[in-house]
C-alpha cells in the first residue's frame, strides 16, 4: 500500500490486489458516503469506477479505479494550457458533472488537483466533499471544498447546488488560461467572458448547467 | 460473512448478494448504467441556424429594400409608397373599375378607336391619388404586343394626362384598330417609379369579329314611312345580335315617325337631287333595348313647332344631322348617353337637351354643332358623370339661351364661337 494523502478526516491510499496484481485507490473518510455509494451504480469515462462501498458508524472505506496520470495541479505548475486544451479538458469535466448533477449531487470541490489526465482524457476524481443536493434546505450545514474555488454559496449564503460546480468550473478554467484567480487576473476574450459567466456571486446569472457550459465551450 | 449471498459471475466464489466487486478475483460484479451526456451541440447548431436564418432575412429585407422591385400584374395591384397603399387600375371604362380583359365586337370593314386608361385611388379612404401619385412617377409608356402578321395592327398614342380624373383617370391612351386587326392584344402600361421601381399593369383587349348586314333602298322599300318602320320591325324580328346592321335610307321626306325599339340599328341618311338629304318630318324615337352602340348619321329631323325630333335612349352617337323646328330638337334621354357631333340645331325651342337619369358615360366630345336662333340652344338638365362635355368648334348664334346647365355640371366652351 502507497499512501497518496492523509488528513483529520481520512486517507487516500493505492493499493494492489494480490492475486492480480490490479492496482486501486482506498479512500478512509469519515463523512457522508451517499455520492459514493449512487456512484456504484454507473459508469462514465470521466469519473473513476467507484468499485465497493463499505460503512460503519460515520467511517467509510470506498475502494475505487485508479486512475493513471498526472493530475491538472501537478501540470500547471509547469505550463498554462492553450484555450483549446482548456476547452477539450473542461467539456470532458462538465460531462463528469453532467453524470454527477444527473444523480443529484453537487461535486463541490472542481479543482485542478482533482482533475486527472489519463492521455487525452479528463477524469474527476475525489467526491469526498460531494452531497446529493437537497432542494428543501436553504443553505449547506457544513463548509466543504477548497478555498478560491469554493462558490460563496459553500459559504453560507445559500444552499449549494450544480450551479456551484459551474462556479468552480469557471475558477478551473481561469487558472488553466492564466494560473491566477480571475479575481486577479481574467482571461482574456471568449473564455474570460464564460468565467465571468461562470463566476457570478449570484447563481442565478450563472449558466443554469454544465450543458450550458459545453455550449458555450 | 451472514445473509443472503451470491456467487461472483467471474470466479465463483460466494459473495454478498449485495457486494459490488470480487475482492478475489478483482472484478466489477455490479451492473451499471452509461449516463448519456445530451449532445449539447445540437443547440449550437440550431443557435448558429436561427442566427444564420435571422441574417439571411435581414440581408433579403435590406436587398429588397435597397433593389428596385418590379410589379407585373392584370388589370390592377396595389403598391405601398411611404406607407400609403395605391390601388391601381387599368381599364376602358370611364371609372377605376379594372378591367384586365376587354372585348370589343369589330365589323370587318369597321375601324375603332378605344380610350385605355390608368386610374390610381388611394386604398384607405377611395379618393383619386393620381395626382399625389404622379409625383413619384418617372415614366409612362405603353406597349402593346400583338401577332406580327397583323394586317392592320394596332397603333396607340403614348399615355397622356387626362383632362378629369374620375372618368379619365391619371393617364389614357388612344388605341386605334380595324376590323382586319388581329389578336391576340396585350396593352402592357410601365409605369418608372422615382424610386427604381417598375410597375407593369397589362390588358387583354379581344377583337371579336361580327358579321353586318347593309340595306339598301334598292334592295328594301323604304321609301315611305310605312315600309321603312316594316322594313325595321322585320330586321328588329329576324336579324340576332350581334350582327351589326347598316339601314341605308333613301333621300327622301318621311312623312311621320320612327320608332326603333328592338335592337340597334344604325341609321345613314343620303343626299338627293336639290341637297335633298334624308329627312324625317315627325318625332323619330331610339330606343333599342340592347347593345352595341348606334350610329345615326346624315339625316334632317324637320318638325312644325312641337314634339321632340330625335328622342335618343341609347348609347349612341348622333353626327351631321339637322335639328329644326321642333320644342326639343334633340332629347337624349332615359339612362343613356349619346353624344352629337357636327350637328346643325335651328329654330326649335330647345335644341339639345341631356336628360339622362343613368350613370353611363361615353364621347364627351360635342363638336362641330351649330346652334341658330334657337329659345335654348343647349340645355343640360341631367348628365351622367362628371365628366366635361366640350363644345369644341361650336357655334352659337341667335339664341335666346345659349347654354342653359342648372345642375352646373362641367362643360367647356372655351373653344366655341358665340355670335
Amino acid at each position: 500500500m502507497r499512501l497518496i494523502k492523509e488528513s483529520s478526516r481520512g486517507s487516500v491510499r493505492v493499493v494492489r490486489h494480490k492475486t492480480t496484481g490490479r492496482d486501486f485507490i482506498l479512500r478512509q473518510f469519515t463523512g457522508n458516503p451517499e455520492v459514493y455509494q449512487k456512484l456504484l451504480d454507473y459508469t462514465c469515462p470521466n469519473l473513476p469506477t467507484v468499485y465497493e462501498v463499505a460503512c460503519q458508524g460515520d467511517q467509510n472505506l470506498v475502494l475505487e479505479e485508479l486512475i493513471q496520470g498526472d493530475t491538472l495541479g501537478f501540470l500547471l505548475q509547469d505550463a498554462l494550457f492553450t484555450p483549446e486544451e482548456t476547452r477539450k479538458i473542461v467539456i470532458q469535466v462538465c460531462r463528469a458533472l453532467w453524470v454527477l448533477h444527473s444523480i443529484g449531487a453537487v461535486h463541490r470541490d472542481v479543482k485542478p488537483e482533482n482533475i486527472i489526465l489519463r492521455g487525452a482524457e479528463a477524469v474527476l476524481i475525489d467526491f469526498d466533499a460531494a452531497r446529493l443536493h437537497k432542494p428543501e434546505h436553504e443553505m449547506d450545514t457544513q463548509i466543504l471544498g477548497t478555498t478560491g474555488f469554493a462558490a460563496p454559496e459553500q459559504y453560507g449564503l445559500s444552499q449549494s447546488d450544480l450551479r456551484t460546480d459551474i462556479y468552480s468550473a469557471g475558477i478551473l478554467i481561469n487558472v488553466m488560461l492564466t494560473g491566477e484567480h480571475p479575481s486577479k487576473k481574467l482571461a482574456e476574450g471568449k473564455m474570460g467572458h464564460i468565467v465571468d459567466r461562470c463566476t457570478h456571486v449570484n447563481p442565478q446569472r450563472r449558466y443554469k448547467n454544465v450543458l450550458r457550459l459545453m455550449e458555450a465551450l | 460473512m451472514t445473509g443472503k449471498t451470491r456467487a461472483c459471475p467471474h470466479c465463483g466464489v460466494s459473495l454478498r448478494s449485495d457486494a459490488a466487486f470480487c475482492p478475489f478475483c478483482a472484478e466489477n460484479i455490479r451492473p451499471r448504467q452509461t449516463v448519456k451526456v445530451p449532445s449539447h451541440l445540437w443547440r449550437k447548431g440550431l443557435r448558429y441556424t436561427v442566427i444564420l436564418a435571422v441574417l439571411a432575412l435581414l440581408t433579403a429585407a435590406v436587398y429588397n429594400y435597397v433593389t428596385p422591385n418590379v410589379y407585373d400584374a392584370r388589370g390592377e395591384l396595389t403598391y405601398t409608397l411611404e406607407g400609403n397603399d395605391y390601388h391601381l387600375a387599368v381599364t376602358f371604362r370611364n371609372d377605376g373599375a379594372p378591367e384586365a380583359e376587354y372585348t370589343v365586337q369589330v365589323e370587318e370593314d369597321g375601324r375603332y378607336d378605344r380610350d385605355a386608361k390608368l386610374f390610381i385611388t388611394h386604398v384607405d379612404t377611395g379618393v383619386d391619388a393620381g395626382q399625389m401619385f404622379n409625383q413619384q412617377i418617372v415614366s409612362a409608356y405603353v406597349q402593346v404586343t400583338q401577332p406580327e402578321d397583323s394586317p392592320s395592327p394596332v397603333t396607340w398614342l403614348q399615355p397622356a394626362f387626362a383632362n378629369d380624373p374620375a372618368t379619365e383617370g391619371l393617364l389614357h391612351s388612344v388605341l386605334n384598330f380595324t376590323g382586319e386587326s388581329q389578336g391576340p392584344v396585350e396593352l402592357q402600361w410601365h409605369i418608372g417609379m422615382k424610386n427604381g421601381d417598375t410597375i407593369i399593369l397589362r390588358q387583354k383587349l379581344n377583337l371579336a369579329t361580327v358579321d353586318s348586314l347593309h340595306y339598301y333602298p334598292e334592295d328594301f322599300p323604304m321609301d315611305t314611312i310605312e315600309e321603312l318602320q316594316a322594313l325595321v320591325e322585320q330586321i328588329q324580328a329576324e336579324v340576332p345580335l350581334p350582327t351589326v346592321v347598316h339601314l341605308h335610307l333613301p333621300p327622301v321626306a318621311y312623312e311621320g315617325g320612327l320608332t326603333i325599339d328592338g335592337r340597334t340599328i344604325n341609321l345613314y341618311g343620303s343626299l338627293g337631287e336639290h341637297n335633298m338629304r334624308t329627312t324625317f318630318l315627325g318625332p323619330v324615337v331610339y330606343k333599342p333595348e340592347q347593345d352595341p352602340q348606334g350610329f345615326i348619321q346624315f339625316i334632317d329631323f324637320r318638325g312644325g313647332g312641337s314634339g321632340t325630333g330625335l328622342t335618343v335612349e341609347a348609347d349612341c352617337h348622333v353626327e351631321d344631322c339637322g335639328f329644326s323646328g321642333w320644342e326639343t330638337g334633340l332629347l337624349i334621354g332615359g339612362e343613356d348617353w349619346a353624344d352629337p357631333v357636327g350637328c346643325l340645331f335651328e329654330d326649335n325651342s330647345v335644341g339639345f337637351r341631356f336628360d339622362s337619369g343613368g350613370s353611363y358615360v361615353n364621347a364627351n366630345r360635342f363638336e362641330g354643332n351649330a346652334f341658330l336662333d334657337n329659345g335654348t340652344a343647349v340645355e343640360l338638365l341631367r348628365v351622367p358623370g362628371t365628366k366635361t362635355l366640350y363644345f369644341d368648334g361650336c357655334r352659337f348664334a341667335g339664341n335666346d339661351t345659349d347654354l342653359s346647365n342648372p345642375a352646373g355640371h362641367p362643360v367647356n366652351i372655351s373653344y366655341a364661337t358665340f355670335e
